[in-house]
């Protein structure tokens, strides 16, 4: 997926950008749409944006925990370019094919690189009007500096406001205050309401997020981005505190077009959940283990671009009988068996950052994808030819009219003949970046158990391997996770770890079986 | 010999190792323990005793050169006590651990091997009373000029016989013979049974939260136990032959226990085993025959080359399991329940209420707001998630509520008309018991025998189902479907809508990760709309 910088185009042409963005098939072209080659803008994958926290910790010289590494924050990292959105809808599915032994113990290797893309060009479009709710968690835990920084965060944001935004802001602890309801940009009742944050009591987690979903409910409006915006530095303990209800919450709010960006503070909240319902919300989520970062969360989340393109998403996985569909990666809404599987996404934005932070040297937000590793089954009647097939459905915001695509996947090669292939080379980047994503895996989790020399062994092999890669093909995000790969490295042999022994094997990379 | 002879000062032990026994003894001890000790010039038998038959010599002597023992009584104890430590450190690993460290405290920990059969040369020692103390007593003609070999050399004597009895054997760095590992404490302990390579292995222990059914697991640990149940990994490095406890110190009280063993050179297995099968003892450190094991042996037997090796039990019924995944196809009537559409409800304000706001939100769940009858509403509602079911009240309704056992709410009157005898109204939102009795109507629940339990790869719970009933007495019985609202009829005109949404019986509850009973156990969960002249 592509980064796109914004250019604002006059204020007067907004409705009729909008209009076309919600037009069915509005940016198909002949051409294939926007881009250079019509590759199309990138379709925004809610969750982890980056993987920032892991390359922190190996940038302090320590050893990172597997928990820190996340597969749509590290996907999101590395930019894959789609073929031409020329499908004729405003949302395109691509299904590309690839097979070479991997990069860790080189058993062979077969992957699907899913990836969606839109012909519109988002650089038609001025940033639409917020209608935004900010969740805010004043339980007693957030007394000092996080609820401080969370106050200079929220005055700062307010600064960074355009005329048309309306701010809903929410505070929750026993239970939840609406603090302001739709102040303007400039309505001095929002500074005074973030000055009037006082911490105290439990975390109702759902009262704040419903009441936040509800007040942007109330105010709804298709020409904005309805958006809300969570923080919290806790689990829940009070109210309705189940994990799968907040979920369904925001399932249910986000199928309605209204999105959520979640902030974890701290190191005593709920990752997982923090992490899914950004996922579901197709908001980003941040996990701020120093608070100080948050002052500028959320100046960054108030210029970001989300508009809705589709809703209710299904995609269906069917693979052949010659193959087992064995890990999908890059996303944590897939529900699989060995044949088939199917992933559910409420709602589709297209993506644009234009935070100058989020550009400047980062690669965050940058790219985004879903890998599907498959491996061969053992009877394979039709040689391994045809892969599978996939099938997108999804809803037109704001209507009731379904639109379905299939893309069928083959292999050039067989099981007889098994060379290395690739579709095009976006498909054989998301190949090593699930090898590096995966070789990051076992190595944290090899170092955090004590085992330093079995890390050690894992990454060896996976760098000399992605060294090899980058002399045939130059990429900019792979060279800077080969400085990571390599600093791993280093860090595991200050912090203790022998040199593997000549031959040590290397581990499976992939789940057995 | 009479007791005031036995302890006569009338002898001088420093005379023996002048003797042509004692001196061969020592030059013997040295060159075996660093010359001919895993040199291969030797047989590793004959090395292994000559030292002991030769320290057998030696140390009594040195003993009582060192204590200054003068008396026949002083000389037996000096003689009984290396008789004492010998047997000791060959009848038994924990002393033989004791004395390295002993010796480790003046920088020499032993190497020992702790052999039985080493014990056959205690009879020599009598041989070597006769041989040495002769030489202690006075008129002893010794067979060199004492004018010539003087205190000087006993004392050098003194000095090199007690560095051969406390250096038994070189530093470990580079040389081929045996390395003391010490005993372990275990009940369950890995094998590394290869001879040349060392193993790495991760041992991953139950987590804080995880119970197990034990009668339930053990019909297939490795499917029954699955990653998500397993801790954080610690890691062991085990040279060749060597032993390691998969619980370093005693494990938290459990009927049974579970770990997982993962390595990149083996399969993955699990280890399951119940607490009053295997106890914890005293494990050698190293093995070299099966002869050594007990109950809780698990064998490491690496693999051919580029082929996993496998870990193995020692007993019978074994206690190793390879891991297996849970991708197997489930018959459709016993897949688990979707954990995603349980009941919740937050802390509604008890006693006697007038709803004023009832408002259903996306999700399903109700926003509640109450009041007092005739005062100022609650600042903040409380909140209801309730299957697809009826909700039968409405904004106006002065509803009685109660949280005893489970969430309780009567009509009480409705447009101001108070609700009477035979019409009332009144929703039961129940979770977590596996029977109840509502007002009348039996909700029961019975295991589905046909349906092995089913773990989830989520969390790692394991359940089976459950079949739900109702009825009311003496009326014919519904079986209820979950996620479906059921029909249950009285025969005295009470009726009741009940929508079961869970029902499982658990053998692995994860209470820390997963919704459900802290412990094995069933648990059904359901909401019911009851109408009629409900019984009080």
């Amino acid at each position: 997926m592509s980064i796109f910088k914004l250019q604002r185009a006059p204020l007067a042409t907004l409705a009729l950008c909008l209009a076309t963005v919600m037009a069915p098939g509005c940016g198909g072209s002949d051409s294939g749409g926007y881009g250079e080659q019509g590759e199309g803008a990138g379709l925004g994958q809610g969750g982890a944006q980056d993987f920032g926290l892991f390359r922190q910790i190996l940038e302090a010289g320590e050893l990172p925990n597997p928990n820190t590494l996340d597969d749509v924050g590290f996907f999101n990292e590395h930019k894959l370019e789609l073929p031409a959105a020329d499908c004729g809808e405003d949302v395109c599915l691509h299904g590309l094919f690839g097979r070479m032994d991997n990069m860790i113990n080189g058993s062979a290797c077969t992957t699907v690189l899913l990836g969606m893309n839109t012909p519109i060009n988002p650089e038609d479009l001025e940033r639409p009007p917020l209608n935004l709710a900010i969740a805010i968690d004043t339980s007693g835990s957030m007394q000092g500096p996080n609820m401080d920084y969370t106050r200079e965060g929220l005055i700062r944001m307010v600064s960074a406001l355009q005329p048309g935004d309306q701010v809903s802001l929410v505070s929750f602890s026993d239970d939840a205050v609406i603090m302001t309801d739709a102040a303007a940009y400039n309505d001095p009742a929002l500074s005074v309401a973030i000055n009037d944050l006082a911490p105290a009591g439990s975390t109702n987690i759902y009262a704040g997020l419903r009441t936040a979903f509800e007040q942007v409910a109330l105010h709804q409006d298709p020409t904005r981005q309805n958006r809300v915006i969570l923080l919290s530095d806790g689990m829940a303990t009070t109210g309705i505190t189940a994990d799968h209800q907040l979920l369904d919450l925001t399932t249910a709010y986000s199928s309605e077009g209204i999105g959520l960006t979640t902030i974890g503070m701290g190191t005593e909240f709920n990752v997982t959940l923090m992490r899914d319902l950004s996922e579901l919300g197709s908001g980003s989520f941040y996990f701020l283990e120093d608070p100080m970062a948050v002052q500028e969360v959320f100046v960054d989340e108030v210029e970001a671009f989300l508009v809705p393109l589709a809703e209710d998403v299904e995609i269906d996985i069917q693979a052949s009988t010659d193959y087992h569909l064995r890990g999908v990666y890059g996303t944590k809404q897939a529900e699989f068996t060995s044949g088939s599987g199917s992933i559910y996404i409420p709602s589709l934005h297209i993506a644009h950052r234009t935070s100058a932070s989020d550009q400047e040297g980062g690669r965050r937000g940058g790219g985004g994808g879903i890998v599907l590793e498959l491996l061969e089954s053992a009877t394979a009647p039709g040689q391994g030819l045809e892969v599978g097939q996939l099938t997108l459905r999804y809803r037109r915001p704001g209507t009731e009219e379904i639109v379905e695509q299939h893309v069928d996947i083959s292999s050039p090669y067989g099981f007889n003949d098994p060379q290395a292939f690739f579709d095009n080379l976006t498909a054989e980047k998301s190949f090593v970046t699930l090898n590096i994503f995966v070789g990051f895996q076992l190595a944290s989790q090899r170092a955090t158990s004590g085992d330093l020399t079995g890390a050690l062994n894992v990454l060896d092999g996976l760098a000399s391997n992605v060294r090899g890669w980058l002399e045939q093909h130059a990429d900019a995000d792979i060279q800077d996770d080969l400085r990571y790969i390599d600093m791993f490295r280093d860090n595991l042999v200050a912090h203790g770890a022998l040199a593997p022994a000549p031959g040590q094997a290397k581990p499976q990379p992939w789940p057995q079986d | 010999m009479s007791r005031k002879c036995l302890s006569k000062a009338t002898l001088n032990p420093g005379q023996a190792l002048l003797t042509p026994a004692w001196l061969l003894s020592l030059s013997a001890m040295a060159l075996n323990d660093h010359v001919l000790k895993g040199a291969g010039l030797l047989p590793d038998a004959l090395t292994g005793k000559l030292s002991d038959i030769a320290g057998m010599m030696v140390a009594p002597s040195l003993l009582a050169v060192l204590t200054g023992t003068k008396t026949t009584r002083g000389l037996l104890a000096c003689h009984a006590a290396v008789a004492a430590v010998f047997a000791g450190i060959n009848v038994s690993h924990g002393f033989a651990n004791l004395w390295s460290n002993v010796m480790g405290l003046v920088g020499m920990p032993w190497s020992i091997t702790t052999d039985p059969t080493d014990l056959l040369v205690l009879p020599l020692m009598p041989l070597c009373w006769a041989l040495t103390v002769p030489a202690m007593r006075k008129g002893y003609r010794a067979w060199h000029d004492a004018s010539v070999v003087g205190p000087a050399a006993r004392h050098a004597l003194t000095g090199l016989g007690a560095l051969a009895c406390i250096a038994t054997s070189p530093p470990d760095d580079g040389w081929n013979g045996e390395v003391f590992y010490e005993d372990i404490q275990a009940d369950v302990y890995i094998h590394n049974s290869n001879i040349d390579q060392s193993l790495t292995v991760r041992v991953r222990h139950l987590k804080q939260g995880v119970e197990l059914d034990c009668a339930d697991v053990v019909q297939n640990p490795g499917k029954y136990l699955q990653a998500p149940v397993f801790g954080e990994a610690f890691t062991w490095t085990m040279p060749p032959e060597t032993t390691a406890a998969v619980y370093p110190s005693a494990p938290s009280a459990r009927e049974c226990h579970a770990v997982l063993l993962e390595s990149d050179v083996m399969e993955p297995a699990v280890v399951f085993w119940r607490s009053d099968n295997i106890y914890r003892s005293s494990v050698p450190g190293q093995i070299t025959s099966e002869s050594q094991y007990t109950g809780g042996a698990v064998i490491a037997d690496f693999g051919d080359e580029g082929e996993l090796g496998t870990f193995s039990g020692y007993t019978s019924p074994t206690i190793v399991f390879p891991q297996t995944g849970i991708d197997e196809e489930t018959d459709p009537l016993c897949e688990r329940v979707d954990p995603g559409n349980r009941l919740a409800w937050s802390v509604p304000p008890a006693g006697s209420r007038e709803l004023i706001e009832v408002e259903a939100g996306l999700d399903g769940c109700y926003a509640i707001k109450t009041a007092l009858p005739g005062q100022e509403p609650d600042a903040n509602p409380f909140y209801l998630c309730l299957p697809e079911i009826e909700f039968p009240f409405v904004a106006g309704d002065i509803v009685g509520i109660s949280t005893l056992h489970a969430l309780s709410i009567d009509l009480q009157s409705r447009d101001g008309v108070p609700v009477e005898e035979g019409a009332e109204l009144s929703l039961h939102v129940a979770t977590g018991s596996p029977s109840y009795n509502l007002r009348g109507m039996q909700i029961s629940s019975v295991t589905e025998q046909s349906c092995a339990p089913v773990p989830e790869d989520e969390c790692g719970t394991v359940a089976g189902k459950v079949n739900v009933s109702a009825r009311y007495l003496g009326a014919d019985q519904t079986d209820l479907t979950l996620g479906v609202n059921g029909e249950v009829v009285g025969n005295d005109g009470n009726t009741a809508t009940v929508h079961v949404t869970y029902a499982e019986d658990f053998a692995v509850t994860h209470s820390s990760c997963y919704q459900g009973p802290d412990a094995p156990a069933t648990e059904i969960e359901f909401a019911a709309v009851m109408r009629g002249p409900l019984a009080p």
